[in-house]
């Protein structure tokens, strides 16, 4: 072969090859919510499903559990179990996404559901439920309404609901002589305990977590005075309200009621539990997902660090402002077993020996007959209980639904916790982190 | 260690011996020993850390600095049976499979790729060169997309083709690149006189170049024996099936941000991932240390 | 069978006759043909699993893509926005930058000596070198981002050491006046790495050479630098090039310590980092692409720099 043509063979092929990709990838994304056939998801379920979820070994093995009680009643359905931790879970989604290759199953969280739905990637699921194939009737309609995208349609069917709290190392308050927080305690009864705190601790323990970077707070705090965070695509709270909540958190943290900025971003959000301040016995209260309360309560006995415990977020104008953070099971678009997974989500869901198996790991269970099993049962431990009794209280103050903008973890919760961060490492004045978050925020909102 | 070693040594101290007393020179000895021990001891604390941590109980494994404390093989009990079904072994085998393979691969192609480019003279040369360098510069993230497109096209997902057949493609330009700088460090003379005897360009690289660059194949084989053995994010997005699952992949497992991770587990199955990279260091450092002057060709 | 005197023949075409020169072109064919048969392997991977890729990814700079509907041409508009309404890719520049500049001939100057400190037939020498080599070998594994903290976190080593001779710092990993350096320590922890690229290299180095300086009394600094850092130059050359490149492509590091953010307020927005965000957590394929190549125009310019400058201080064995 004579170079010449080798080399103009090599670049033909290199050019078709290009061509090609460039197609394949331009085919993508026209098919509007699947495939229309079997959506009811009615028939007989057969077959191999994927299902992928985040988790580390002790979800993994719950899950797994749940998945053979569902192999056993439906012997001839084969599903394939995926886990990765919670960031390698999306990288690997997205990507999957993209090559139109998404799992039958993919486990959902309401804070993300709306980059999938909004991108057409997720089967709405109303018409399963109104076949009859997948059962909702038992789950409370504020909690239910936490699967919708922004178009209206159910994509993700809730079965765990996790809420943020405060949770408080009860033997340190008590030997610092201070009450615990009364029920509906209000934004100033809660600075000023951890102001008085302060003087009363003992030294390398603070009052609390430097949390006003964590967007998850403000949720609460925007809903507890009526204002609510997103309307639509926009910021649905005013300047004034941010300033005045993050000067709240300045106050403190000049007062030295919280841990330094700096070992507030050393714990981030991705710090494991393990190794954080509470779970050390170094804070007394900090914000903290109620379903970490068993296992912090484990890790702080590793240290003989004291008793913990979770209540709701404080109360303000408009009562409590707490809102729950759903996970749930989604139909992807290119499934093309539908009428499995939708047993599958529906035993997931629904079943009591499941959700016995799965006790309530990723949030409290959804259904309410099977929720209130769980706190009567005698095997449940003290920290479960605990949790979801909170939870109950959540639900009963009609927690609003909160409809997540797609973009909301990758845009919003990461601006909000570096302007805030620009403030408390004294790199920006309220005002002018205030003011730049909202372009930033309202700007990339739209984009997404 | 080989006779090299030995030799440079004895050459160095008959240096020193015409010119110093050999007090001062057990001294010079135990001062440098003390030296290399000493930086050792700051590099290792982490890793001492991580190996100490892995006996603790479960509770106590991220709340102590010090390298001491109760002693246990649980993490090491549960972390190698994670689920009944589970074994860990397992992926310890596949993860041998893929970095094997890869390294068998890798230095294939990177060597005869290297040769080419630098002894051998061809059309397009610099082009090729151009864009081999460009193949390096270019961030993986980019073709990340449509890569996966490609490979999920071919059907090849839930394979070890996509993790393995690039490798036999001389796809990791670095190694090549590395291969060329060292080849072309090794003198001409050795290429022409083998010429002059009439062997062919096969013959040269097989019998010379290939002898001779054994300390850059053993830097290839290792360095993409660590990289294959840790690599996340290729296994990450082409294998979803729990039985395909290479070790990083398995030790992911563990942990979550937002439950219970299991650190005593993760830890311990980290120090027994750490044993085969050790062990294949070992073995390719033979490859490392035959210098230039064991092949008695100079 | 090709002969020395071929070998030659490309650099001397003087005085050719005819039927030489046709001779001499058909060898070249042959010696063509026989180059591209070592090529093939890689070639073929180049043209399927490289090129299309990198050419699609040039496509997608110049689109708006976000990895699920197809993309849409925007002309120019990626780098309009990088470069005049994007402070964050700035700041990602500046992260960048700092970190190649202070990093890279750290890790060069350390690895260099400890190779050199190394290969000057120390006792242990086995021992050592893979106790050298150990960080590296857990380099990117997952447990990586614990033991940092472990390290220079709040309740971190250094930091109790601080404590006990009375200083105190708080968290370096925390702070954004710190957190980059204790990256660059990351980095520098797993210099091994470069450091076995050197020791492989000083094993090459004929052993002869150094015989001769012996003779002639060369004394230790003589030998180094006559004999030993020449014949180093090609290696030195790759090593600059290849940390500086991967420097700027720095990635792990910072993604494992920050927790994917670039935090805390940005100190650890390596440019990677931020592509990375943009493409993969953001959705934007499209400024991802253009991100990725005007970085790979920056580094081409810079190895174009790197390669002219060889020819002044590489020396090759080639070039007898």
């Amino acid at each position: 072969m004579r170079p010449r043509e080798t080399a103009r063979r090599l670049l033909g092929l290199t050019a078709g090859l290009t061509v090609a990709v460039v197609t394949v990838a331009g085919c993508n994304g026209t098919s509007q919510g699947g495939s229309t056939q079997g959506q009811g998801g009615k028939g007989a379920a057969h077959g191999a499903i994927d299902y992928a979820w985040w988790g580390g070994a002790s979800r993994n093995e719950k899950t797994n559990a749940v998945i053979s009680l569902y192999k056993k009643a439906h012997p001839k359905v084969k599903i394939d179990g995926q886990s990765s931790d919670f960031d390698a879970y999306w990288e690997k989604l997205n990507v999957e996404a993209a090559g139109k290759n998404l799992p039958c199953v993919p486990q959902m969280q309401a804070r993300e559901l709306n980059d999938y739905t909004k991108r057409h990637t997720l089967m709405p699921l109303d018409k399963m439920v109104k076949s009859g194939a997948i059962d909702v009737s038992g789950i409370p309609k504020n909690v239910l309404d936490t699967g919708r995208g922004t178009d209206g349609k159910l994509y993700m069917i809730p079965y765990g609901a996790a809420y943020d709290g405060i949770m408080y190392n009860k033997t340190i308050v008590t030997k610092a002589g201070l009450p615990t927080p009364p029920t509906n305690f209000t934004w100033d009864w809660y600075t000023n305990w951890l102001t008085q705190a302060k003087a009363k601790l003992p030294k390398g323990v603070a009052a609390s977590n430097l949390d006003g970077g964590n967007a998850d707070v403000f949720i609460s705090y925007t809903q507890s005075q009526g204002a609510s965070l997103f309307k639509g695509d926009k910021l649905g709270f005013s300047k004034s309200m941010l300033a005045a909540y993050w000067n709240m958190w300045e106050k403190l943290r000049k007062s030295g009621a919280t841990i330094s900025a700096a070992a507030q971003a050393d714990q981030g959000t991705d710090t494991p539990l393990e190794q954080s301040f509470m779970a050390q016995g170094k804070v007394m209260s900090a914000t903290t997902p109620g379903n970490a309360l068993e296992d912090a309560q484990n890790a702080i006995n590793g240290v003989k660090g004291g008793k913990l415990a979770i209540t709701t977020h404080p109360f303000g104008s408009s009562g409590l402002g707490n809102v729950l953070i759903t996970s749930g099971l989604s139909i992807s678009a290119n499934c093309e077993n539908v009428p499995t997974a939708a047993s599958f989500i529906n035993f997931f869901t629904n079943d009591a020996k499941g959700a016995h198996a799965f006790s309530s790991d990723n949030g409290a269970v959804t259904v309410t007959k099977l929720l209130d099993a769980q706190i009567n049962d005698p095997k449940t431990t003290p920290e479960k209980k605990e949790e979801l009794e909170v939870y109950n209280e959540i639900v009963d103050h009609k927690a609003p639904v909160i409809v997540y903008p797609s973009g909301y973890t990758s845009v919003f919760v990461d601006a909000y916790t570096r302007a805030y961060q620009d403030i408390s490492f004294g790199r920006k004045t309220v005002a002018q982190a205030v003011d730049s978050f909202f372009k930033e925020a309202d700007a990339d909102l739209q984009q997404g | 260690m080989s006779t090299q070693t030995l030799e440079t040594r004895t050459r160095t101290t008959g240096i020193q011996m015409m010119t110093q007393p050999s007090k001062s020179r057990l001294v010079r000895a135990l001062a440098r020993h003390l030296v290399t021990i000493v930086i050792i001891c700051f590099l290792l604390y982490p890793v001492a850390w991580l190996v100490a941590a892995s006996f603790r109980p479960d509770n106590q494994v991220l709340s102590t600095l010090g390298l001491f404390g109760r002693f246990t093989l649980d993490n090491y009990r549960h972390g190698l049976n994670p689920a009944p079904s589970l074994h860990f072994s397992r992926f310890f085998l596949n993860s041998a499979v893929v970095a094997l393979l890869a390294v068998i691969g890798n230095v294939f192609a990177c060597t005869l790729t290297a040769y080419a480019f630098a002894r051998l003279d061809f059309p397009f040369k610099r082009v090729l060169f151009a864009v081999l360098m460009a193949t390096i510069l270019l961030p993986y993230h980019v073709t990340l997309v449509p890569q996966y497109i490609l490979f999920d096209k071919l059907s090849w997902l839930n394979t070890y083709i996509p993790l393995v057949l690039p490798k036999f493609l001389g796809a990791d330009a670095f190694f090549i690149f590395l291969n060329i700088q060292f080849i072309r460090a090794l003198p001409r003379e050795l290429d022409d006189s083998a010429r002059v005897d009439g062997c062919n360009h096969w013959q040269i690289f097989r019998r010379i170049i290939v002898p001779l660059s054994l300390p850059a194949m053993g830097t290839t084989a290792m360095f993409t024996f660590i990289a294959s053995w840790n690599d996340f994010l290729g296994p990450l997005l082409y294998l979803s099936k729990t039985q395909l699952y290479t070790v990083p992949l398995g030790l992911n497992m563990f942990i979550d941000a937002t439950g219970r991770s299991s650190y005593g587990s993760l830890f311990a199955m980290a120090v027994l991932s750490l044993v085969p990279l050790v062990a294949f260091f070992l073995a390719a450092q033979r490859m490392l240390t035959q210098g230039i002057t064991t092949t008695g060709l100079k | 069978m090709t002969t020395y005197e071929e070998t030659v023949a490309g650099q001397d075409a003087s005085g050719a006759t005819p039927t030489r020169e046709k001779s001499r072109r058909k060898r070249k064919w042959r010696s063509a043909l026989t180059a591209y048969a070592f090529l093939t392997p890689w070639l073929l991977g180049l043209v399927v699993i490289t090129l299309g890729p990198m050419l699609f990814s040039l496509y997608l700079a110049f689109t708006r893509y976000d990895l699920l509907s197809p993309p849409k041409w925007v002309g120019l508009a990626n780098f309009r926005r990088m470069f005049g309404a994007d402070p964050r890719f700035w700041q990602s520049v500046r992260v960048t930058l700092t970190f190649v500049l202070v990093s890279v001939p750290l890790v060069l100057i350390v690895s260099l000596l400890l190779a050199l400190f190394l290969n000057r037939g120390i006792r242990l020498l086995g021992i050592y070198r893979t106790l050298f080599y150990v960080p590296s070998l857990i380099g990117s594994s997952v447990a990586i981002a614990i033991l940092w903290k472990q390290v220079f976190g709040t309740f971190g080593i250094v930091n109790r050491a601080l404590e006990v001779v009375g200083l105190h710092h708080g968290s370096w990993v925390g702070n954004p006046g710190t957190a980059l350096y204790s990256i660059i320590g990351l980095n520098l922890w797993a210099f091994g790495s470069t450091m076995i690229i050197f020791l492989a290299g000083l094993r090459q180095v004929p052993a002869n050479l150094y015989e001769a300086a012996s003779v002639d009394g060369a004394h230790v600094f003589q030998r180094f630098w006559h004999i030993t850092l020449p014949q180093l130059t090609p290696l030195i050359f790759f090593n600059v090039l290849l940390d500086t490149v991967h420097a700027f492509q720095a990635f792990t590091g910072a993604y494992v310590v920050s927790g994917g953010s670039g935090g805390p307020s940005d100190s650890l927005l390596f440019y990677t980092l931020y592509l990375y965000q943009k493409g993969f957590v953001e959705f934007q394929m499209g400024y991802a692409a253009a991100m990725a190549w005007l970085l790979l125009a920056a580094l081409a310019v810079f190895t174009a720099i790197a390669f002219s400058t060889a020819r002044f201080w590489v020396h090759y064995g080639d070039e007898a």
